[in-house]
């Protein structure tokens, strides 16, 4: 996987290939398709625990 | 240099279920710094997707310090047509990049095929059914967590 900064908006080749990436990607998608989402109020208790 | 476009629009986003987690793993000092990089975006007059770090695929990667990578989906400019709203998807929080084989996947077009909701919103009433449906934070939202 690549981290190079990109230096422009250019998608060449964005999607020739499926990237690999962490699963834990997928699952953030899985969330939203279920509408798994975290509240300001979950944000708030995350941050105070 | 390239030109960073302006924007209007209010900037939305939505914290799936495993970002939240990843987000309640770490110290406080980086659940701050991740909130202040996400306020900061939400408070930007260039357009979110203009001010990602890399693309992914169709994923767009925030940094946020040196080690922080935030996985996203930047919708531009929503309803079509009457653009109201842009809007982040937050998915993953990357705190390292030190992965074992067994936890990277691939990102197919079927996962995109899960995010085509909120594209196809007509109007802003529906769009704003939907960002409250899905519990999406804005940036004085943002602000208020790190009072």
């Amino acid at each position: 996987m690549s981290l190079k900064p990109a230096d422009d908006d250019t998608e060449t080749g964005a999607e020739e290939d499926d990237p690999v990436i962490p699963a834990g990607v997928l699952r953030g998608i899985e969330d939203i398709a279920d509408e798994n989402t975290a509240s300001k109020a979950d944000l708030e208790s995350i941050l105070d625990s | 240099m390239s030109e960073i476009p302006l924007t209007d629009e209010e900037t939305r986003i939505i914290f799936a279920g495993e970002a939240a987690s990843n987000l309640r793993s770490l110290e406080h000092s980086e659940q701050e710094q991740i909130i202040k990089r996400l306020c900061a975006i939400l408070e930007s007059d260039a357009k979110p997707s203009s001010l990602r770090y890399e693309r992914i695929g169709l994923l767009d990667i925030y940094a946020a310090g040196d080690q922080i990578r935030l996985y996203t989906k930047v919708v531009d400019e929503i309803p079509r047509g009457d653009a109201e709203y842009h809007l982040i998807y937050l998915f993953y929080i990357d705190d390292d990049h030190e992965y074992k084989q067994t936890d990277l996947a691939t990102y197919s077009p079927a996962a995109e095929a899960k995010l085509q909701e909120a594209t196809s919103l007509e109007t802003v009433h529906d769009v704003e059914a939907y960002l409250d449906r899905m519990s999406a934070v804005d940036a004085a939202d943002l602000r208020d967590l790190l009072d």
